[in-house]
């Protein structure tokens, strides 16, 4: 049996999928965060089989690939479960109708956030629209669980829906008028946080903080772990195993070269020195871990508190220069923890040019949280200002790239129109929760690479494959980015993972200047292989080649720019 | 007359929708959002950028170019 929940953008539909499965999944408190369906197995009541959560749709008439899978869903369940916004149930019902018009399948409703009603004065006569609907409703809370008894039991009462064929309008407005009560309340004091957030000029003051208070504190927590945790375990634990393992195996040999890499003066530089069992573990947990945990923990914060919104209507003026509305801000600040989950999420956008624009502009300039960290480790060591410069060179590229995109392809900006949850208080289980899900996706699918990258390294220096790549790529590289051939080895590997291949920067010896132009252009010239395949997927064949093609002309003109501008700025 | 679009609706200003000047697809993205004739609505901010409502207990963003198709009666 497939039991399918369905229901309007940010309802909780998540929350409860998580709650009736135990199967753990994204939530947060903004439109948009589920763009695929999960499937879970459910066994309750003596029913087995299968639950799924769609992404949400405000329709049965999809305006986004995020929508079509949601309707698509629909055709291939057994029941449906309706998830409705208590406070909301107007907005809501329209998707209610057009099911119990349309669709000839059983269906009950859950009538969620049921908590919240209380103190925000709605009152919903429960038996009342279970009356006038005809099928079950329960009232439920995915955050606390509340209800879900009550649900699990009414999916056994669950019938196929009988209605007359009237205006869905007409309908609803008699629905809500006979069981729902709004009661006048004053303004609270979440009332004034919401609108100052939203409205100028205290909005951008408030935005201005919470995005610098957000950068330091993921700065300074992932600092601090390096500093005081990760490294302390390195160096007092792991390099004397390190250093017998090497005796063991001497030094020189190649299986010493692919499992601890290069000594430095018989001791361990584990950034430098490109062994698996080094810099292939040293890199990922003890560089890129560090930050990856902390900006998904501040990312987490910002996203159950519902925050991201916000932002998106702030940035609209912004983003519609570059030929997008506010709302793209979701991809590319999912960008900045991964570029994977960043490129899944233009599929809540609508049109093609839009999603073209929206991919082409992360892939190329948002650095993934590994990559960041990498650059920290790497650059960060000469002083923060020259971090802060490589993230300026990347916004510029941004901006004019996304200038240039909007004037020369044919359409125009979409517009935004979205809806503004209100503030909610983050749960501490639900947002540990949600960490653990990211990070455990950052252990299943970055450390093997990561340890294949370094293989890979060893590999093509064995083989020479690199000197040959540097002899043809040289030109390029030597004139006209100002880099040591041998950089190309960065390139060839930043094809597989960025931050494996900022890590071989650190052998070259290069200078502060060349460290900020080969940063900027391995950032730019190609997403990494896994957000490449989601990115093909997406955005089909055709879209990627052009998208490929800008990719590496921007490279090629950006990376030469900054390296002659700084160059005349002395560096 | 004091039908006006959605745009010069003052901050903290209730109106009721009197009509949707948009093609079919703007009016039921529209609708979906719960935005048609006849619905109340306070604009809670929008002097430039994006104009936000709170329509119901919801509160959405409306890009201007959409915003200026919605036609609206002071109260």
């Amino acid at each position: 049996m497939k039991i399918l929940l369905v229901g309007n953008p940010n309802v909780g539909k998540s929350v409860l999928f998580s709650r009736l499965t135990g199967a753990r999944v994204i939530a947060s408190n903004y439109p948009g965060t589920t763009v695929s369906f999960t499937k879970g197995r459910f066994s309750f009541l003596g029913i087995n089989g299968e639950l799924i959560d769609a992404p949400g749709t405000y329709s049965l008439n999809p305006t986004s690939k995020a929508e079509e899978v949601a309707v698509d869903l629909i055709e291939e369940s057994d029941l449906i479960i309706n998830v409705i916004d208590a406070t909301n149930i107007e907005r809501n019902l329209l998707l209610t109708l057009e099911i119990m018009q349309n669709i000839k399948k059983p269906l009950i409703v859950a009538l969620n956030m049921w908590d919240e009603t209380k103190h925000r004065g709605v009152e919903i006569d429960i038996a009342r629209l279970r009356e006038m609907l005809g099928i079950e409703v329960a009232a439920t809370c995915g955050l606390t669980g509340e209800g879900i008894a009550e649900l699990i039991r009414k999916i056994k009462k669950a019938k196929i829906p009988q209605v007359e064929r009237k205006d869905i309008w007409t309908f609803i407005g008699t629905i809500v008028s006979s069981v729902q009560k709004l009661h006048h309340r004053h303004h609270t004091f979440s009332d004034v946080v919401q609108e100052a957030s939203i409205r100028p000029p205290w909005a951008w003051v408030i935005a201005a903080f919470m995005v610098l208070l957000s950068f330091q504190t993921v700065r300074f927590i992932g600092e601090g772990l390096i500093n005081y945790i990760f490294n302390p375990l390195f160096d007092n634990f792991y390099t004397p195993f390190i250093m017998k393992l090497s005796a063991l195996i001497k030094d020189g040999s190649f299986l010493h070269s692919i499992l601890i890499g290069q000594l430095n003066n018989g001791s361990i530089d584990y950034a430098a020195a490109f062994g698996m069992l080094t810099t292939g573990l040293y890199v990922p947990i003890a560089m890129v871990l560090p930050y990856v945990f902390s900006f998904y923990l501040i990312l987490g914060l910002l996203e159950d508190f519902g925050y991201l919104p916000r932002l998106a209507v702030l940035s609209d003026r912004l983003f519609h220069k570059v030929g997008l509305h506010g709302y793209s801000i979701v991809p590319m600040i999912l960008g900045f923890g991964c570029n994977v989950p960043g490129a899944l999420s233009i599929r809540i956008f609508e049109e093609r040019r839009e999603k073209f624009i929206a991919a082409t502009l992360m892939a190329v300039a948002v650095p993934c949280m590994a990559q960041t960290s990498m650059i920290i480790g790497i650059l960060g060591r000469f002083g923060g200002q020259y971090v802060a410069i490589v993230f300026f060179n990347l916004f510029l590229i941004w901006f004019i790239l996304g200038k240039l995109l909007n004037r020369l392809l044919k359409g125009r900006s979409p517009e935004i129109l979205v809806e503004i949850p209100p503030y909610r208080m983050p749960s501490f289980k639900a947002l540990v929760k949600k960490m653990w899900i990211r990070l455990r996706l950052f252990f299943s699918d970055a450390l093997p690479y990561v340890l294949l990258g370094v293989l890979l390294v060893n590999i093509l220096y064995y083989l020479k494959i690199i000197d040959f790549f540097a002899y043809i790529f040289s030109p390029l590289i030597k004139n006209l980015w100002g880099l040591p051939k041998d950089s190309i080895g960065a390139l060839i590997v930043g094809f597989l993972r960025k931050d494996v291949a900022i890590g071989m920067l650190r052998p070259l010896g290069l200078t502060i200047k060349q460290l900020i132009v080969s940063s900027t252009v391995l950032a730019v010239y190609f997403p990494c292989i896994a957000t490449f395949m989601v990115l093909l997927r997406e955005l089909g064949v055709k879209d990627m080649i052009k998208s490929m093609a800008v990719m590496i002309t921007t490279a090629v003109v950006a990376g030469s720019v900054i390296n002659l501008s700084l160059s005349l700025l002395g560096f | 007359m004091n039908k006006i679009s959605l745009i010069s609706l003052r901050d903290h200003e209730g109106a009721v929708v009197v009509g949707i000047a948009g093609g079919l697809n703007a009016k039921r993205k529209l609708e979906n959002m719960g935005i048609r004739i006849g619905k109340h609505v306070i604009k809670i901010s929008g002097a430039s950028g994006p104009v936000v409502i709170k329509i119901g207990s919801s509160e959405v963003a409306i890009g201007r170019g959409i915003a200026s198709k919605i036609v609206v009666r002071r109260k």
